[in-house]
């Protein structure tokens, strides 16, 4: 998708196709939650349409109603004439940005916060500290804070403090080469996992070793963007992206590899024509591009996985983490019912509409208790985050990891048993 | 506007966060899928979404006692206007009321409330091994309260009948706010003729009569297998006689569907791997029973299409099912993509024409589709005579717009001098209503003083189904 040709002034072609058939009521999350029709992407395409035909003006409820989607597209996979929900839905708040302009507190996450988090990230032995003071340490290195912080509200955070991988020590970016042999890949940490779970980082890098591919993390990477984009702040967006593409053109050529479902989603989508070489998700170049070796070492494990929404629905990557899981010796699968159901992250969404967020979690968090298993999977860190939070909240013991981490447990477990 | 009194006490009734009031949230209840309702602006003065029978009585009570229009609503997907307040007044969310309230299946049936989704009832009861028949394209959206007001049907009419064969009874709100219960006021028969039949005065009467908060259904055992046979016709007039001599060797396929021309290319160009051989037409026959019976019938089907066309295949493997179906799956989604810059929009949808004259017109609608340059996608129920035409326009030029309305007429005009109906399954409400007195003749009469005695201030969903004449 090409970013300059903005969807902004391709609006009434997107919504063209939609036909009012409803048949989207039936996946939305944020609809089955609510059950008000304005809640349901039948009813944001139409007040997108009925905006732009200046039959309604942009009000409060309005600009609620186009916040209030998780562009999970949950809908555009159900939509039986193919409309871009989505699309349309960013570019409506681009829209609304240009009338109303961008919430001070989005501002903050999307023109400050995230555009400098690797700059930022020599804070975090300083926020380490603060940690054990505003917050109370909860198991799998999580905290929950004590009273409403601020943008994060009182919702579960990884700890800053723990133990970070070598390469992202100095500041979350760090160049690394892992061996010299082989293929070599640029890795897109990207902000969450940068942020909350460098552990994930490690473990990707720990796995593509083990496949004789080199590693580079270029320092200077900064977030994808998805955030500002869907905040509808395209600007700043172009700006991340300029600067992130500036990047990847000292490794010309070289596959980008990620293990966040949503900067995948959005390096593939927007960042084409930008970039040379091909994005991968982290479980796509396991079993596409390399010669994978399944692991011989065991991990004792009920899993069960989740199918984030940016990886099944925007990339089409279902089967690979499954097979990557089922090949490791130990592992008991168990399939979750609706695995693709989305567990209301959201990115932003989640700080903009916590009480909503959860509560869409919720119908996904039980579903996964429900199926016994004491670890559950997926191959996102938003998710991994959400499902955390959800858990704790329901009082289960059970894990989240990545699939990168099983992996790399399991090539530890085979090292040991050598 | 409605009278700031009258808002308090419905609010009182339902709680404030369930009156909708916002003119955003209001704009969202202004339509349903039809062209009609898209091309216009009619907002309701308040949505309400109710939990129970009572409040939708106090509410009807309040609205007789002001004079406010009420219209019922469920998901919104009906094709004519139906649950459309366009005078304004109350739209009356009723998806809200969604629990199976009792599984009796022992006894063949289960009692629902209204805003249950066809798909979810289906699925609560598979896992018993039964299931409600009537299977409308809109299964995973609509609610069984717009089927019970639409008689709605589906593909399998042809063997399983539409939506009235399975009410056995229903709890009804009357305008005046009365409830009462049709069938029965505490029977579980599965059968009985005491009285007149009020249950079948409601279904289908459009949410114009009472609301529909309870409904008494009856189900039958899931049948153990299905098979599918598939043939391509070079001619449309063969299609139609296959089907008829079908009949008549003593068959009762559970669903036959066709596509002509134009909707085989709209399904190949959308789905390319369909890979869709050049015909005139494609017929699909399901057959479904015992694994004997569904093997017997689906060669005895063959057998015939055979004298027509050498063109013929039958399957019970559920994969091969599976791709077979998928093109009469896929055409109503790929009808949008045959024009560049152009939507499927709903007008003259829903025709129903005797079986023997499908085929003349199909031929009828290929014509009108040149005269008026709008390209037509055309498939439907054969088995019942009921035509699906989707003409594909641009909806944001005024002169299509104009143009696909008198193509609409048209093709309502061609069913009608057929000795066919305007409507098959989606309901008369707005859109077609301009066609009642001459698709009724003095039976409408009837139907106008039935709706002035059980709704003298004309508050429920008026003007609908031409029920207040000229
Ligand atoms: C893609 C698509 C495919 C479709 N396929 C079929 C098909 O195969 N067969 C078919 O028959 N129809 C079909 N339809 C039409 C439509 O889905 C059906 O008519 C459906 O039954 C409407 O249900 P709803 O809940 O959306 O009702 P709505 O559209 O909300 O309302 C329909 C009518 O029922 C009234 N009503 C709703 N609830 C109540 C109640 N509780 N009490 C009294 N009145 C009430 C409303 O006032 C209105 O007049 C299709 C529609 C779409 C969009
Ligand atoms: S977005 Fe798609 S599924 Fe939803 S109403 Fe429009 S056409 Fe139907
Ligand atoms: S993207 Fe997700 S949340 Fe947004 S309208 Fe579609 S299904 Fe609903």
């Amino acid at each position: 998708m090409a970013v300059d040709k903005n969807d902004l002034n391709n609006l009434p072609r997107l919504l063209l196709p939609c036909v009012r058939c409803g048949q989207c009521r039936s996946v939305c999350p944020v609809f089955l939650a609510k059950g008000v029709e304005s809640d349901s992407p039948r009813g944001r395409m139409t007040l997108v349409r009925a905006l732009l035909e200046g039959k309604l003006k942009p009000s409060d409820l309005l600009n609620e109603k186009l916040q209030q989607c998780l562009l999970c597209r949950t809908c555009v996979m159900e939509c039986p004439s193919g409309v871009h929900v989505d699309r349309v839905i960013i570019a409506a708040r681009e829209k609304l940005a240009e009338k109303k302009g961008i919430p001070l507190k989005k501002k903050v996450i999307t023109r400050w916060l995230l555009p400098n988090l690797n700059r930022l990230a020599a804070f975090m032995p300083a926020a380490a500290l603060l940690e054990g003071i505003v917050a109370v340490r909860v198991s799998g290195g999580y905290y929950r804070p004590r009273l409403n912080l601020p943008l994060v509200g009182k919702r579960l955070l990884p700890s800053v403090g723990g133990k970070r991988p070598e390469f992202l020590t100095s500041s979350t970016g760090g160049s690394f080469s892992a061996s010299s042999a082989g293929r070599r890949v640029v890795f897109f940490t990207g902000c969450m996992t940068n942020m909350a779970y460098p552990r994930v980082a490690g473990a990707v890098v720990e796995v593509l070793r083990r496949h004789g591919v080199e590693v580079v993390i270029p320092k200077e990477l900064v977030c994808c963007g998805l955030p500002m984009l869907a905040a509808g702040d395209r600007e700043s967006f172009l700006r991340v992206r300029e600067e992130n593409i500036k990047v990847f053109k000292k490794y010309p050529g070289l596959a980008i590899i990620t293990a966040c479902a949503s900067c995948g989603s959005t390096l593939k989508e927007y960042y084409a024509g930008g970039i040379e070489g091909k994005v991968y998700d982290f479980t796509e170049f396991l079993l596409g591009e390399v010669d994978f070796q399944p692991p011989r070492g065991v991990v004792e494990r009920k899993i069960t996985y989740h199918d984030p929404c940016h990886l099944r629905k925007a990339q089409q990557i279902k089967e690979q983490p499954r097979r990557l899981l089922k090949s490791i010796p130990g592992v008991q699968y168990q399939e979750v019912k609706e695995p693709d159901r989305c567990c209301g992250f959201g990115g932003t969404f989640s700080l903009s509409f916590p009480d909503l967020s959860q509560e869409i979690g919720i119908t996904k968090v039980q579903a996964l208790m429900d199926t016994g298993a004491d670890t559950v999977v997926t191959a996102c860190p938003g998710c991994m985050l959400q499902l955390a939070d959800g858990l704790y909240n329901r009082q289960s013991a059970a894990a989240v990891m990545h699939v990168a981490e099983v992996l790399a447990a399991a090539y530890r477990a085979e090292e040991r048993q050598n | 506007m409605l009278a700031q009194e009258l808002l308090k006490k419905i609010q009182d009734v339902v709680g404030p966060e369930n009156c909708l009031r916002d003119e955003a949230d209001r704009f969202c209840y202004a339509f349903d899928s039809s062209l009609l309702s898209q091309i216009n602006n009619w907002v309701p003065d308040l949505v309400v979404r109710v939990k129970t029978t009572e409040q939708v009585a106090t509410i009807l009570k309040l609205a007789n006692e002001y004079r406010v229009p009420v219209v019922p609503r469920g998901a919104g997907t009906g094709q004519c206007c139906g649950s459309v307040a366009w005078r304004g007044g109350i739209t009356l969310d009723l998806s809200g009321m969604n629990q199976i309230l009792s599984f009796d299946l022992e006894n063949l049936q289960v009692v629902v409330q209204p805003g249950i989704v066809h798909a979810e009832l289906n699925k609560a009861l598979a896992p018993h091994g039964f299931f409600f028949p009537p299977d409308p394209g809109s299964t995973k959206m609509c609610t069984l309260g717009g089927m019970v007001a639409f008689n709605s049907s589906g593909q399998r009419s042809v063997k399983y009948g539409t939506t009235k064969q399975y009410i056995l009874g229903l709890e009804v709100v009357l305008p005046t706010g009365e409830v009462i219960t049709t069938g029965g006021a505490k029977s579980r028969a599965l059968k009985s003729v005491a009285g007149y039949d009020l249950t079948g005065l409601f279904v289908g009467s459009e949410g114009t009569l009472g609301v529909v908060t309870r409904i008494r259904l009856k189900v039958l055992p899931i049948p153990e297998k299905r098979g599918l046979v598939v043939a391509f016709f070079d001619e449309l007039e063969a299609s139609g006689k296959a089907v008829v001599q079908i009949f008549r060797g003593r068959l009762l396929p559970s669903a036959i569907e066709i596509m002509d021309r134009t909707a085989m290319k709209a399904a190949g160009m959308y789905k390319p791997d369909l890979n869709l051989p050049d015909a005139e037409a494609m017929l699909l026959f399901e057959v479904d029973g015992s694994p004997v019976d569904v093997t017997y019938q689906a060669q005895k089907i063959a057998e015939i299409c055979r004298q027509f066309t050498q063109r013929v295949e039958w399957t019970d493997d559920p994969k091969r099912l599976g791709e077979l179906w998928a093109a009469r799956g896929v055409v109503g989604a790929a009808a949008g993509r045959v024009k560049e810059g152009a939507t499927r929009v709903y007008i003259g949808e829903d025709i129903c024409v005797p079986v023997v004259m499908v085929p003349q017109a199909l031929k009828k609608i290929q014509e009108l589709s040149v005269k008026y340059n709008i390209p037509i996608v055309t498939y439907g129920h054969i088995g019942d005579g009921n035509l699906h035409a989707a003409p594909v326009i641009n909806t944001y030029d005024q002169e299509e717009i104009e143009k696909v309305k008198k193509l609409g007429d048209e093709i309502h005009r061609m069913a009608l001098a057929m000795e066919g109906t305007t409507t098959g399954e989606h309901g008369v409400g707005l859109t077609r209503a301009q066609y009642m007195e001459e698709e009724l003749g003095l039976s409408l009469d009837v139907m106008r003083r039935i709706k002035k005695l059980l709704d003298p201030n004309n508050i429920l969903n008026p003007g609908k189904m031409a029920l207040e004449g000229e």
